[in-house]
């Protein structure tokens, strides 16, 4: 028992040791000053989950992009640093047609090791928020909720609606002169921001009011994330360097948003609460930008 | 350091505006009024929102009053004149628009509202229907509910509640189940704190069947 427990010791060891000084050693073979890489891309995104039918109760992800497939023009701006040829930090900033740069990304990139010139590989980490829009789901009530003013809220019912993420990947590496590509895929967990929302209700011609309060739960999901990135140096210098970039992503999940649900009839003493958890489904956002970068 | 003094600037003079709408001085002494008199009108609930009816006539699920308790010396029980200063006063560079603080002696203690005709064949002429009515507050209210709140409630909310500018408490009492007759007319019996009762009846209303 106590061998064992001195093997898996020496292992843990044995790791650290080739995590922190075999790099060091690597790095000598392939040396890199420290650089800022702005980078700017325009590109399409595609949300896309599968619909549930409508059922008895409301499924929030059937209102996520009008009930459609969202498929959008992205505008992305990045920074990137690297402080030595280990580290790198990237920060991005992404926007649709309305301008508001409210998509964020930040990732943290270490190379673990240089397999050849041309090969090394590494870990990577991302946290990321960009916001959809959860449009009319008051139509839920419109259609299922007969002989009652289903919603007295005339206003465009529109929720904008933050997914929270974060990921973790192995990477892979290619440089060949001016060319270098990163391809790496791993998993993570995202959830939605939570919400709440109210419908209220009233019978015409007569004087029953009713208010359905939704709150929704923390519902996590784990997720595929798959990344990859290209660039050419068609300008380059010394110091500093011009060139393209592409970039593609994949996420994928199955995830559903839960919720709480409490209707008050009449009064606000005389409610029923239930928790719903609607069925899981496929849930995947994909994305492909070029662009330009500069690199100093 | 010509960024650091023009950093300094800015922030000054942002929290230079921030001082000139915080020079007005409102008073904080509350004044005090009674409940003397009370009003019911008719309310037409058969839309989304309540609202004024000017008629005799209601649906029968949509029976429903508005009820004012207020002083008899006016919605405006005191003309503002500010208080009295001698000796030095208060700078201010700008004058307030405050709200008078009024505050009742005399709060609502109970609602009691008696059916004067056959609401069905459950409900007949002379039986306390109190319990068959839900009430909401007329105007801006901290009940933050798309539903009604009991008589009850509506009470308690009166208790050392501050009036802003105008001394009047008015609520809207919504009847819930459908009345069977052709006409309907309730009394309504409003016990105050210090057990004054204001007795006043709705108007005769036709109900549509």
């Amino acid at each position: 028992m106590s061998s064992c427990k001195n093997l898996r010791l020496s292992m843990m060891l044995t790791l650290f040791l080739f995590l922190v000084f075999g790099e060091q050693l690597n790095a000598q073979n392939k040396t890199r000053t420290e650089s800022f890489r702005l980078d700017t891309q325009f590109g399409g995104r595609v949300i896309h989950r599968a619909m549930q039918p409508t059922g008895a109760d409301i499924d929030f992800m059937n209102y996520l992009n009008d009930g459609n497939d969202g498929y959008y023009g992205v505008m992305n701006f990045g920074l990137t640093f690297a402080p030595d040829s280990i580290w790198t930090f990237g920060a991005d900033m992404s926007m649709l047609s309305d301008m508001l740069p409210n998509h964020l990304r930040i990732d943290v990139m270490r190379r673990i090791n240089i397999i050849s010139p041309q090969w090394d590989w590494g870990l990577k980490a991302i946290i990321y928020a960009y916001p959809q829009y959860l449009n009319e789901f008051n139509r839920f009530h419109k259609e299922t909720d007969s002989g009652i003013v289903a919603d007295l809220n005339t206003n465009y019912r529109q929720i904008t609606l933050f997914d929270l993420g974060i990921s973790a990947m192995p990477y892979a590496s290619y440089t060949n002169k001016r060319f270098q590509a990163i391809m790496g895929s791993g998993i993570g967990f995202s959830s939605f921001e939570q919400f709440n929302e109210r419908i209220l209700q009233k019978k015409q011609g007569g004087n029953l009011r009713r208010e359905i309060r939704y709150e929704t739960l923390y519902s996590p999901a784990i997720t595929s994330h798959s990344e990859a990135e290209a660039t050419y140096d068609f300008l380059h210098d010394r110091r500093v360097s011009l060139g393209i970039i592409a970039k593609a992503e994949l996420l994928m999940t199955f995830r559903d948003i839960s919720y709480k649900r409490t209707i008050f009839t009449w009064t606000d003493d005389n409610y029923v609460e239930n928790e719903i958890h609607p069925d899981k489904k496929f849930y995947a956002k994909s994305e492909f930008s070029m662009g330009l970068y500069f690199r100093f | 350091m010509r960024i650091i003094k023009k950093v300094v600037l800015i922030f000054l003079l942002a929290n230079i505006i921030r001082i000139i709408p915080g020079c007005c001085k409102c008073s904080e002494e509350v004044y005090n009024f009674n409940f003397n008199r009370t009003d019911i009108r008719n309310i037409d609930n058969t839309g989304n929102y309540a609202k004024p009816l000017e008629i005799d006539t209601m649906l029968p699920g949509a029976v429903a009053f508005e009820v004012s308790i207020f002083d008899s010396l006016g919605y405006f029980y005191y003309a503002y004149a500010g208080p009295e200063y001698t000796g030095f006063k208060t700078a201010a560079a700008m004058s307030c628009d405050c709200a008078m603080q009024l505050q009742t002696t005399n709060y609502l203690n109970h609602i009691k509202i008696t059916t004067l005709y056959d609401l069905s064949s459950e409900i007949k002429a002379g039986d306390d229907v109190s319990e068959h009515f839900v009430a909401s507050l007329s105007g801006n209210s901290s009940h933050n509910s798309g539903v009604y709140q009991s008589l009850t409630s509506v009470c308690t909310q009166t208790i050392d509640k501050i009036y802003y500018d105008s001394g009047v408490e008015s609520f809207r009492i919504f009847l819930k189940p459908e009345v069977e007759n052709t006409k309907a007319r309730f009394a309504i019996n409003l016990t105050l704190s210090d057990n004054t009762i204001f007795s006043d009846t709705t108007n005769l209303i036709q109900i549509l069947q």
